[in-house]
């Protein structure tokens, strides 16, 4: 009983073709290393993928830095006008007689 | 054995509490709060201030400290702890709060001293409970005030096209009514403070408007003395 594995190698075409030929082998072999001379060198961008990496990294944390900072301020602008806004303010203090004060300085006290 | 143990245990608690509780309440009797409106206009004058020394004192301490020339009793009250209402200027209500804070939160063990740690609120009736609140009325007083403002224009309309006594009367209670419920959406929190007080002693609590405005609430607060000083 043949198992898939057998099926497949039955049926793999490069098994039944023949070797390469040796002048074909060559021709592609000087073909390759053509190529390869031809192509600039990589030495360059070696040494540039991690500046450019670094230099991604450091436009993100600027990024962040600058977003937070705007979010930040902005909030300061709006806590005034939210529910927040009807500000008291409180001193304490004490008369020469002894009596204690406590008085609340209220925005929208309307008497 | 177990059960016994945490009886004991239970009791033990039970009776701290008790006895801290009943430590606080020994040392006054409750709270005399007066509240006055001070005026820089008018006559220097203090009419219909309670005849109590101690109160008298306490506004003649401060009268160099406040910018005001007279003072109007508005309301008077005695509570042990709690929340009462007063009347202010102009029909307008406040809800007052007093509590010992160490009977609140009673602390067992914890050395007693003569002092009383006392919070204290005031605030027109209606103000808002949190602050989530309140945008929510400010948009309902913000529409309120569209009404108010439209039916007060009507009202102006009928009188002089001279409508009826009933119809006048009619608009006028709707006016009325708006006026309240627009005082009742712009209430707000004016004093929330906590300090510390000793049985017997007076402690003016009070608010004004910023920049200090003619008028300003003014709060006499005497933790009344075990003794009834």
């Amino acid at each position: 009983m043949k198992d898939l594995k057998q099926y497949l190698v039955n049926g793999d075409p490069l098994a039944r073709e023949g070797e390469l030929d040796a002048a074909d082998a060559q021709r592609i072999r000087y073909r390759i290393l053509a190529e390869a001379r031809t192509q600039p060198a990589t030495t360059r961008s070696a040494w540039l993928r991690p500046l450019v990496v670094a230099g991604a990294l450091a436009a993100c944390l600027l990024l962040a830095i600058t977003i937070g900072w705007r979010l930040d301020s902005d909030g300061a602008r709006v806590a005034p006008s939210g529910p927040k806004a009807t500000k008291a303010r409180q001193m304490q203090f004490a008369a020469p007689g002894g009596t204690r004060i406590i008085w609340t300085f209220h925005q929208e006290l309307d008497l | 054995m177990m059960r016994t143990w945490k009886t004991i245990s239970a009791m033990t608690t039970v009776a701290l509490l008790c006895a801290t509780a009943a430590h606080a309440q020994s040392r006054y009797n409750g709270f005399s709060v007066v509240l006055l409106l001070g005026e820089t206009q008018g006559a220097a004058a203090g009419d219909g201030l309670p005849p109590a020394p101690g109160l008298r004192k306490a506004l003649a301490d401060v009268k160099d400290f406040l910018p005001y020339r007279s003072y109007k009793m508005l309301d008077t009250q005695w509570l042990r702890s709690g929340s009462t209402r007063m009347k202010g200027p102009d029909n307008q209500e406040y809800d007052v709060e007093v509590s010992d804070v160490d009977l609140v939160m009673p602390i067992p063990f914890q050395s007693s001293t003569s002092m009383v740690k006392v919070a204290f609120k005031l605030q027109e009736v209606g103000a808002a409970m949190n602050a989530s609140e309140e945008f929510g009325r400010s948009v309902a007083a913000a529409d309120i005030e569209k009404r108010l403002d439209a039916a007060v224009r009507y009202l102006g309309q009928l009188r002089e096209r001279g409508a009826t006594k009933e119809g006048i009367q009619s608009q006028e209670a709707l006016v009325n009514n708006l006026i309240k419920q627009l005082r009742l959406a712009r209430a707000h929190k004016l004093i929330d403070t906590q300090f510390e007080m000793a049985p017997g002693e007076t402690v003016v609590v009070g608010t004004s408007k910023i920049g200090g405005g003619d008028k300003g609430l003014v709060v006499l607060l005497t933790a009344v003395a075990a003794g009834g000083k």
